[in-house]
């Protein structure tokens, strides 16, 4: 399986959720037409659901063709896809018959047929027959970030399901070139459709496959709630998380119906799992698990089985043999009157709002395939453990985390329809045994590595920090590799790990228009460039002071393949100094434009520049913003001609310079006929940095030749 | 007495577990077992990742001092006739056999 090359210290922190799709922000303020940025048209696979149709070439008669959906989920350059095909036969007929107003079709007996509508698109993501279900797609390749490009190669392993035995048999990798094209009328957005030849390994035609995007969402679900009247009902934990926040997360539409209140105790206050089976089927409003993944909750006094909750129906093995329908949960359980429960001691269970809550959203896990799950104290870990965990002054249920863990999110959103939807497969099967896509679809570079260090191992809170990287060939032949690392050139972006294990990420804030070339990178070479980092789509990259580890990672593409190298590096951000360093880093991490001034200079943006003045004004941050400064007044803008006087009166000895900075101002020397004493001290001042710095003979010549 | 009775039986139990029987029948049980002074316990699959357990995770606690009962992968929790002797724990489990675990590192 494709992966990234391992962390020593283990898997990164989840990242936040939503997190924007990739794309550069433009400047609010208008810019002068001269100074415009090239747009360029990028497209990108939009993330949700897509209805699909597989058409095999050799359909028959009949029409046999396969509707079904494709995941697709878009964390900003890497995308995460997987699918199921549920088989769809036009019905042949020797005598018509009319179908009723439910679509059925009478027939004698207790039998009857269904006509198997076609999807519509406009319905959304659609839900087919599970006795159709033949095919899960574990997605190998598809379109990872954006292109200029009108079209994509998917690849995907088939995997066909037998229901007899629930087994999975792999029928071989397939791949399309998805080409962009008007969907059909129905379609949400006639924008995202896509249409490819599907072809085998051995490069045969199949037949033809078609993705349209229906939804945002991957999936819907609706979760309906009956209870004893006596029971509390439980729509949320107290503190705004609900079930929508809850499967928000993980990318299912989720419908809460709050049906009976009225179910009566068959045999006194607590139930058997047999009970609340017979009262799921009474009392649901809708049993047609073909047409709607509806999951059941009832809430119930007390439970003979468990004391809390379960998902009684695991195994089929009940009255219907239909797996994973229900839970059930028990609102006067009471809860030990021990430290170990925390702020809910003592209490009835339907009164602690916030823990049964959690156990209903916990069982209904269990009916949607998960097991219990201990990497955190997420949904799918169990309420003993949590409660057992709370470290003081923490204490039960503050410490509960009200999202599932990253790996049960992956379930949810990529494992086989019939591993997650109601009465699919039964509870109790390895993980193991079943397909799911992989996460990453970055094969690592063979040969390459990339070294990364900080330019300051320590920064004051406030300042940009300054990563060098270097893309080395360790083989002894040559490799291909990207010509330049310059973040512009969209190979280049990574994510920081604050002190908090929270996980931010850097991107390329423009892109340039035109396609990026690779060279082929000679045995012992290395490649070297830098990045200033201060903001990320999610804020502030650096903002509190402690330890943070910087990834850089650095993509390709080689024939459809996309590979890519990863390193690292930590560094640390140090508390404020005085009064006005605390104040002025304040006010750079709070704007915004401070990180479009620094990337992209210019007078357009008044909040940047004195976001940047702030940093120069103050003693300790400004060596580290007199480049970002002197760059932009360095470049002509507009009608303001460039001023190399007033740029070259802000760097000094301790000025902090990148090697690309470096560059930089040493280009606006050469493009300059000026020749000043400061311009001459400035000439100096950078062969200094450069060899401070360790620059690359291409920098360093770059300095001495002015 | 009987309290004493079951907080030995209790401490006796603490620790981990790895398993020893090897029949096919077992196979649906972790492979090591660790019950924690909080009164809850885990339990590993074994080699095969993402492998089911019966006993994946939750609490446990002595009914009495032959009697343990613990919360399973469905969360039902179950109620199983057990002793510890000589670094063995035996379990009586509802396939009718004695399900047995030694003491582990």
């Amino acid at each position: 399986m494709p992966r990234r090359i391992p962390n020593p210290e283990g898997p990164l922190p989840a990242l936040p959720v939503p997190i924007p799709d990739p794309g550069f922000r433009l400047p609010r303020e208008p810019v002068p037409s001269e100074l415009r940025l090239p747009v360029r048209l990028f497209r990108g696979l939009r993330g949700g659901c897509y209805l699909i149709r597989y058409t095999p070439a050799a359909s028959g008669p009949a029409g046999l063709h396969y509707d079904g959906t494709m995941r697709v989920e878009r964390e900003n350059n890497n995308t995460t896809a997987s699918g199921d095909l549920y088989r769809h036969g036009a019905q042949v007929w020797a005598i018509p018959l009319r179908p009723s107003s439910s679509g059925r079709l009478p027939l004698p007996g207790n039998l009857s047929l269904s006509l198997n509508r076609e999807p519509k698109p406009a319905n959304g993501i659609p839900i087919l027959p599970r006795g159709e279900y033949r095919y899960y797609l574990r997605v190998t390749q598809i379109l990872e970030g954006t292109t200029i490009a009108n079209s994509f190669t998917l690849g995907f392993d088939m995997h066909r399901f037998t229901a007899a035995t629930n087994s999975w048999t792999n029928d071989g990798n397939c791949k399309a070139v998805m080409t962009w094209t008007t969907a059909p009328p129905g379609y949400p957005s006639g924008s995202d459709y896509l249409r490819g030849d599907l072809t085998d390994s051995s490069g045969a035609t199949m037949g033809t496959f078609t993705m349209g995007w229906v939804s945002p969402y991957l999936r819907r679900a609706v979760v309906e709630i009956d209870r004893v009247g006596v029971s509390e009902t439980t729509l949320d934990n107290g503190a705004g998380v609900n079930w929508r926040t809850i499967f928000d997360q993980v990318g299912w539409d989720v419908t809460v119906a709050q049906s009976d209140a009225d179910v009566v105790e068959p045999s006194g206050a607590s139930w058997s799992d047999a009970e609340m089976h017979a009262a799921m089927l009474a009392r649901r409003a809708m049993s047609n698990l073909d047409g709607e993944w509806r999951y059941h909750v009832l809430c119930v006094r007390l439970i003979d089985s468990t004391s809390r909750g379960i998902m009684y129906d695991a195994y089929a093995t009940d009255s219907n043999n239909v797996p994973r329908e229900g839970a059930g949960i028990a609102s006067h359980w009471t809860i030990p009157n021990t430290a170990t429960w925390g702020h809910v001691k003592g209490l009835r269970f339907g009164t602690a709002t916030a823990p049964y809550f959690r156990t209903a959203v916990h069982e209904l896990g269990h009916a949607m395939g998960l097991y219990h799950n201990t990497v955190d104290m997420g949904v799918m870990n169990t309420t003993d453990v949590i409660a057992a965990s709370a470290v003081p002054p923490t204490q039960f249920p503050d410490n509960v985390k009200w999202s599932h863990a990253p790996d049960d999110q992956k379930r949810l959103r990529h494992m086989p329809d019939v591993w997650v939807r109601p009465g699919g497969i039964p509870f109790g099967n390895d993980y193991s045994t079943t397909p799911i896509s992989p996460t990453d679809l970055l094969e690592e570079a063979y040969g390459l590595t990339l070294e990364v260090s900080p330019l300051c191992e320590i920064v004051p809170l406030g300042a940009p920090v300054r990563i060098q990287f270097a893309l080395v060939n360790t083989t002894d032949q040559p490799l291909p590799a990207p010509a330049n690392l310059r973040l512009r050139t969209g190979f280049v972006q990574g994510k920081v790990v604050d002190p908090s294990g929270t996980v931010r990420q850097f991107l390329p804030l423009v892109r340039c228009v035109d396609e990026q070339p690779l060279d082929m990178l000679e045995p012992g070479a290395r490649i070297e460039h830098s990045a200033t980092l201060l903001r990320g789509p999610q804020g502030a990259l650096f903002p509190v002071a402690g330890p943070y580890r910087v990834v850089v990672e650095v993509d390709w593409e080689i024939e459809d393949v996309t590979v890519g190298v990863t390193g690292e590096t930590a560094m640390m951000v140090s508390a404020p100094e005085n009064q006005a360093h605390a104040e002025a880093a304040l006010r750079i991490l709070a704007t915004p434009d401070a990180l479009l001034t620094l990337a992209l200079g210019g007078d357009h943006l008044p909040e940047g520049i004195a976001a940047i003045q702030t940093g120069l004004d103050d003693e300790v941050l400004r060596p580290h913003y007199a480049v970002v400064e002197a760059r932009r007044l360095g470049t002509r803008f507009g009608t303001r001609d460039a001023n190399l006087e007033a740029a070259a009166d802000l760097l000094d000895e301790r000025t902090v310079l990148s090697s690309a900075e470096i560059a930089s101002v040493a280009g606006l020397v050469e493009a300059s006929a000026l020749r000043t004493e400061s311009t001459k001290r400035v000439a100096g001042l950078l062969a200094d940095k450069a060899s401070e710095v360790g620059a690359s003979d291409e920098v360093v010549m770059k300095v001495r030749a002015l | 007495m009987a309290t004493r009775d079951l907080e030995t039986r209790r401490l006796a139990l603490l620790g981990r577990w790895q398993k020893t029987t090897t029949s096919p029948w077992a196979s649906p049980y972790p492979n090591e077992m660790d019950f924690d002074e909080r009164g809850i316990y885990f339990g590993n699959p074994g080699p095969s990742e993402g492998a089911f357990t019966i006993w994946d995770s939750g609490g446990y606690e002595l009914v009495d001092p032959d009697h343990l009962r613990i919360s399973t992968a469905t969360d039902e929790e179950r109620t199983y006739r057990f002793s510890v002797s000589e670094g063995v724990l035996q379990v009586t489990v509802p396939e009718g056999s004695v399900l047995e675990y030694r003491r582990g590192p």
